[in-house]
């Protein structure tokens, strides 16, 4: 590759680059964004000859647009399949529900709890797929943040006020947030990747496979007895007093173990002199 | 059209897979500790709707999900620091390199 193949793969404007052979080699357009400098692994893809500089940056920023493709591309096969069994799943819950009439006797909810519980809860499949299919950590926390604040939504729902606010405040707020200064502090790269065996791949998702199916076969042949009962609206101040009469002993308990727990981290991450 | 306690079993179902999954799969050690998270909020999306159906009014359910983000706040926050100190000692988080102690 000459160095004049080099300058006209830089300013790629034209969507064709001129070889020094003469022939026109009309590749699909390629994304020159940050991951042009940065240390992505080089996927083989070319079968042309290796050497030059030229060929070494077209191979990073193929490499850099086929991953993102693939990984769109598994994304969106794995999401169909699984909105498909879910929705699946929903139509036949909610048929049984009418027929047996097990656990819907204490949820008045009607067409609008079931709108927005389908919302939620594909929300929440999603992002949580999202976060064991992505590659890039940034991207698994990314996914986490979206799969908390609807597991949050989720605890609306379930008319559980005050532990939703908390799930958002220390999860999605606290958690999550020190979660991203884990990455930043111990990577050297944003693109760096910790790719597993594909046997391993496989061997994973049979056993996380078989242990869903289980859950659900579980989950569909069990009859719940249902309490008929008040559903409680403002929960804070009745879990306000549970909290400090019941449970007075876990709660303190808890409060020493987060002081440990914050003296022992900032021991375990301080800097040495 | 009713949504019971089978629907929201079932959501945390599969965020348990998903989270095993990541587990089993990331060797960034940030990344299995995303999976524990994942892990806890179904146990979390388990507690609450247990609370809803099966004891509405009781807050067991509730306060026992409290204490499971008070510990996983608690448990992020350690392995954090942890994988500080091994990032300082072995220049990454990747936990099939950290065999120091395999014997």
């Amino acid at each position: 590759m000459t160095e004049r193949t080099v300058q006209s793969i830089r300013s790629f404007q034209a969507r064709t680059v001129s070889r020094p052979g003469g022939t026109l080699d009309n590749s699909p357009p390629v994304h020159w964004g940050v991951s042009v400098e940065t240390k992505l692994p080089p996927l083989s893809l070319s079968g042309r000859g290796v050497g030059g500089e030229g060929d070494v940056a077209r191979r990073l920023t193929r490499g850099s647009d086929h991953s993102c493709d693939h990984q769109g591309a598994r994304f969106s096969t794995v999401t169909l399949l699984v909105v498909a069994a879910f929705s699946a799943f929903t139509a036949s819950a909610s048929g049984a529900d009418t027929q047996t009439d097990a656990t819907s006797a204490a949820a008045p909810g009607g067409l609008l709890e079931f709108i927005l519980f389908n919302l939620v809860a594909g929300g929440v499949v999603l992002s949580a797929i999202g976060v064991c299919i992505a590659r890039n950590i940034v991207r698994m926390a990314v996914w986490l943040f979206v799969c908390l604040g609807s597991v949050a939504m989720l605890y609306f729902l379930l008319a559980a006020n005050f532990l939703g606010a908390i799930q958002l405040i220390i999860y999605a707020g606290g958690t999550l947030v020190l979660l991203i200064f884990g990455v930043m502090l111990t990577s050297k790269s944003p693109w760096v990747r910790f790719d597993p065996p594909k046997i391993e791949l496989l061997a994973a998702a049979a056993v996380c496979l078989a242990l869903f199916v289980s859950l659900c076969v579980v989950l569909a042949r069990t009859v719940w007895f249902s309490a008929e009962g008040i559903v409680p609206g403002a929960t804070v101040a009745a879990f306000g007093e549970r909290l400090l009469t019941t449970y007075l002993v876990p709660f303190e308990v808890a409060g020493v173990l987060l002081m440990i727990v914050m003296v022992g981290a900032a021991h375990l991450a301080r800097q040495e002199e | 059209m009713t949504i019971g306690l089978t629907h929201y079993l079932f959501v945390a179902a599969v965020l348990f897979a998903t989270g095993l999954f990541t587990m089993m799969t990331k060797r960034n050690a940030i990344g299995i500790l995303i999976g524990v998270e994942l892990v806890l909020n179904s146990a979390n999306v388990n507690l609450i709707a247990f609370d809803r159906y099966l004891g509405p009014g009781r807050l067991d359910g509730q306060i026992t999900a409290l204490f499971v983000i008070v510990l996983a706040a608690a448990e992020a926050a350690l392995a954090v620091g942890i994988c500080i100190n091994v990032y300082k000692n072995l220049s990454t988080v990747d936990v099939d390199t950290a065999t120091r102690l395999q014997g």
